[in-house]
């Protein structure tokens, strides 16, 4: 047989014989996907961090190449998500596949490990709303004193307490509103990217100079000249870096940490697999079209950066700003958006200011959202409480599970908000990568080959996908877990990164401890009750 | 007793037979398989010569052999589509011909469901495992002759059934209206009707499972995306508009009757449970075209449902 390997969904076509019947109906497409792995990107925060940090931690390290050294391999990580739901379209991610795949308890720690990062990531990222968002978009607009108060820890706890409750009611709502909120949070974020090249492209070398000496001269903060001459003076001298920009593949390595912050995590519409229409289809435009798009605002945003601002002042701005030269006396961080507001009319530093704060609005939202669907497979699967896979009769929404969800998002945030050291943003990333990406790597690799689900394997359309004889999705599982070991070692080996924190490594360990314990815990507990939970995981033969 | 629960295969010949298997995989004593049996779509394989053509969802497909025939076929049969080889004639006839369609239609659903009657009693004859196959709303008439007569299958259809542990199985395929007017469809009051002479005859609720193919109305498990006259979804500011489509009846005879539990298919979005009072109600679901079969499997006593898992094999 050949030419055919159709997907054989259903929908109406020529040459079929259809009788009315019914049937399932999914409702998400492609374009819900390609949004869902952009705003989890958030181009628009990770760009933040990725040219701030980014010459911080390469200097030298062209930033282009730093972006495609992170994308081509993420590419083929993004297809590994895709093709994995594919196989199995079932609400609840990574959870789902690597307990079919791998074995219950991998699946299990798996989403937990995702559950233990996104609980760091609900109480570090609304705070990014209050400082740099509110704070820098206050500060540009002359309102000082409100500025002031949302860098403060108080500021801060009262921001990200409305965005949780915010989030909570939006999904308690149902998914309209959700979709309304995201939508509306996607398109003030292109509209930033829009106004930030057009100020940009308007702008030279010279009259950024020119705003940039005037606004810092009100702060008594250094010029531009100053900056760049004792930024890349420290930085020769302290660490006798070659700040020299080049396409050097080695000095762009580097960034790759860095650019993963926002680029490793495309894969958020793996959660709604179950509610996705011609799955194969979406996942596989939707997971890394997002990815692709995000590369490509962070290209343009570099390139008119390079032009118009400089890489070296990026390069220096970064040491003086990082390492407390004293030169650096802005209320605010340097980012990209303040470089480019200084130049713009006040109406416009409203809508850049207002534009960021959107690409971070809706994250508790995205914390919120997938979680109900793992504890929803978990409730299914009868390792977690029944209850919280209750679906309200009123809000057709899991409300229970929601309100669970606030409750820890509250407790971390106070955590945050009163001792930003404990919770190292970076460190989250170190249980997400370690178990959920990597496991999910693991099971792209050998779902072709595990007894358990290689019936599956062969009767989804992906085992129609090869590369000279070699199933597609091993080769993505390959090159995604290669990708992450890289980020690994990154980690690992450079602790100005931040991810070894200890306080945040060990609270990370404690959890994976009582995770494993809860987990055999429940097991034992549903034997008692007569319920084996390892038959949810098993897979029927056919013959 | 252990009772293996799934519905709504719609042809699938691989959840057919991992629907057999999970006798002996999740080490069920009772399998019931709850109402809508047949597929939905016939493939015309046209002959040309030694070749075999078929085009699926406007994907070609070619065979040059009878072996590589029998392959897509089986590709074809495992997502739950019928086929009938023609030739090129034929297909033409076909295409102007929607009565010699609908024939074809039923004589494949009869015979494939023929096919899994053998295949059932080949697996599970000596067994000791009950199994109960029962059409559904969207099952043909004529497909019930192809459940009879057989010492292992047993069609529940409108009976009730005494089971292991003195368990009483209460069924019922029809439903409630549907926009597809299918085969088996009843109203409100005529649900009522059979439904309430089925569990006065099976006596103490608490020994009555109630397997009725249309789970009840207005619970989480009956949610459905609303369609308008030409079976488009229905959306509403880019939002899929949900509405229960279950049966008053049925929710109606669980309120008063409290049976022990329900099991229930029909709405393959709306996999959970619901609890009515002390009954709680099953539905796991359908995934039929993916090749997995999903189910529910029930730990029962009498009085009490001991535990549940739901399955995803």
């Amino acid at each position: 047989m050949d030419e055919g390997e159709g997907d054989l969904s259903d929908s109406g076509s020529r040459g079929v014989f259809l009788r009315e019947a019914t049937g399932l109906v999914r409702e998400a497409g492609w374009l819900d996907i390609l949004i869902f792995a952009s705003l989890n990107i958030s181009w628009g925060l990770s760009a933040w961090w990725y040219f701030l940090w980014g010459p911080y931690f390469a200097p030298g390290g062209n930033l282009h190449l730093g972006v495609l050294l992170t994308t081509v391999p993420m590419i083929f990580g993004a297809l590994a998500w895709a093709l994995l739901v594919t196989i199995a379209p079932r609400s609840g991610g990574d959870y789902v596949f690597v307990s079919r795949i791998l074995h219950p308890l991998l699946g299990f720690l798996s989403s937990f490990g995702w559950i233990i990062a996104n609980f760091v990531w609900v109480a570090v990222l609304p705070s990014y709303v209050a400082d740099p968002a509110i704070l820098t978009t206050f500060s540009l607009t002359g309102l000082e004193q409100a500025a002031e108060f949302a860098g403060s820890s108080i500021g801060i706890l009262l921001i990200g307490i409305l965005i949780i409750t915010v989030s909570a009611l939006v999904t308690i709502l149902g998914l309209k509103a959700f979709r309304v909120f995201q939508a509306a949070c996607f398109a003030l974020g292109v509209l930033h990217f829009a106004a930030i090249w057009a100020v940009l492209l308007g702008a030279s070398r010279e009259s950024f100079i020119a705003a940039w000496n005037s606004f810092s001269a009100s702060y008594g903060s250094a010029d531009y000249d100053t900056i760049v001459r004792e930024g890349l003076r420290y930085l020769s001298e302290t660490y006798g870096a070659d700040a020299s920009y080049t396409w050097s593949v080695a000095k762009a390595l580097p960034l790759m940490p860095v650019a993963a912050w926002g680029l490793l995590y495309p894969y958020l519409a793996a959660y709604i697999a179950g509610e996705t229409r011609d799955v194969q289809k979406s996942m596989i435009i939707g997971i890394p079209g997002g990815l692709v798009l995000a590369s490509a605002s962070w290209w343009i945003t570099g390139a008119l950066l390079e032009r118009v601002v400089g890489y070296d002042f990026l390069l220096a701005v970064a040491y003086v700003y990082g390492d407390g030269l004293g030169l650096y006396k802005l209320p605010f961080p340097p980012s990209y958006f303040a470089f480019a507001a200084i130049m713009a009319p006040l109406w416009l530093r409203w809508l850049i200011g207002i534009g960021f704060a959107a690409w971070i609005l809706y994250y508790a939202l995205y914390t919120v959202f997938p979680m109900s669907r793992i504890f929803l497979a978990w409730a299914f699967d009868r390792i977690a409480p029944s209850f919280l896979a209750d679906m309200s009769e009123r809000f057709h929404a899991p409300v229970k599970n929601v309100l669970v969800t606030t409750a820890f998002s509250y407790i971390m945030l106070t955590i945050y908000a009163l001792n930003p050291e404990y919770l190292a943003g970076f460190t989250a990333m170190i249980p997400q990568i370690s178990t959920t990406f990597l496991f999910t790597a693991i099971s792209a690799i050998v779902v072709p080959y595990r007894g358990k689900t290689k019936l599956m394997y062969e009767s989804s359309p992906v085992s129609k996908l090869k590369v000279a004889g070699v199933p597609l999705i091993s080769i993505c599982g390959a090159v995604y877990a290669g990708l992450l070991l890289v980020l690994l070692y990154f980690y690992f080996t450079n602790p100005g990164l931040g991810a070894l924190h200890e306080p945040s490594l060990l609270t990370i360990l404690a959890a994976y401890v009582a995770g494993t314990a809860y987990f055999y815990g429940v097991k034992l507990y549903r034997r008692r009750q007569g319920i084996d939970i390892d038959l949810a995981f098993r897979e029927l033969p056919p013959e | 007793m252990r009772l293996f629960y799934a519905s709504d295969v719609h042809g699938s010949e691989v959840c057919f037979r991992k629907f057999l298997n999970a006798a002996k995989v999740y080490k069920a004593d009772v399998l019931v398989l709850g109402g809508d049996l047949t597929g939905k779509a016939l493939v015309p394989i046209v002959r040309s010569g030694e070749s075999y053509r078929a085009e699926v969802f406007g994907k070609p497909w070619l065979a040059r052999s009878s072996d590589e025939l029998e392959k897509v076929v089986a590709t074809i049969r495992s997502n739950g589509f019928y086929t009938v080889v023609v030739e090129e004639d034929e297909y033409e006839k076909l295409r102007r011909d929607p009565a010699l369609v609908d024939e074809l239609f039923t004589k494949a659903m009869v015979e494939t469901l023929r096919g899994w009657v053998k295949l059932a009693e080949e697996r599970l004859r000596g067994s000791g495992v009950e199994v109960y196959i029962m059409p559904g709303n969207d099952d043909r008439w004529a497909v019930d002759e192809a459940l009879e007569g057989s010492d292992v299958v047993v069609n529940p259809d409108n009976r009730v059934i005494e089971l292991e542990g003195g368990l009483q199985l209460a069924s019922l395929g029809a439903s409630n209206p549907t926009p597809w007017k299918t085969p088996r469809e009843l109203t409100e009051e005529e649900l009522y009707s059979k439904l309430r002479r089925l569990v006065e005859e099976a006596g103490d609720p608490s020994v009555m499972v109630l397997n009725v193919h249309v789970p009840p109305y207005g619970t989480p498990i009956d949610l459905a995306p609303a369609l308008d006259e030409g079976f488009r979804v229905v959306r509403k500011g880019g939002e899929v508009e949900m509405l229960h489509a279950g049966s008053r009846a049925v929710r109606r005879i669980i309120e008063e009757y409290q049976p022990l539990v329900g099991l229930h298919g029909h709405i393959h979005e709306s996999k959970g449970v619901a609890k009515i009072g002390r009954t709680l109600c099953f539905n796991p679901g359908s995934d039929y075209s993916s090749g997995a079969l999903k189910g529910v499997l029930l730990t029962l006593e009498r009085g009490r449902v001991r535990s549940y898992v739901f399955t995803y094999g």
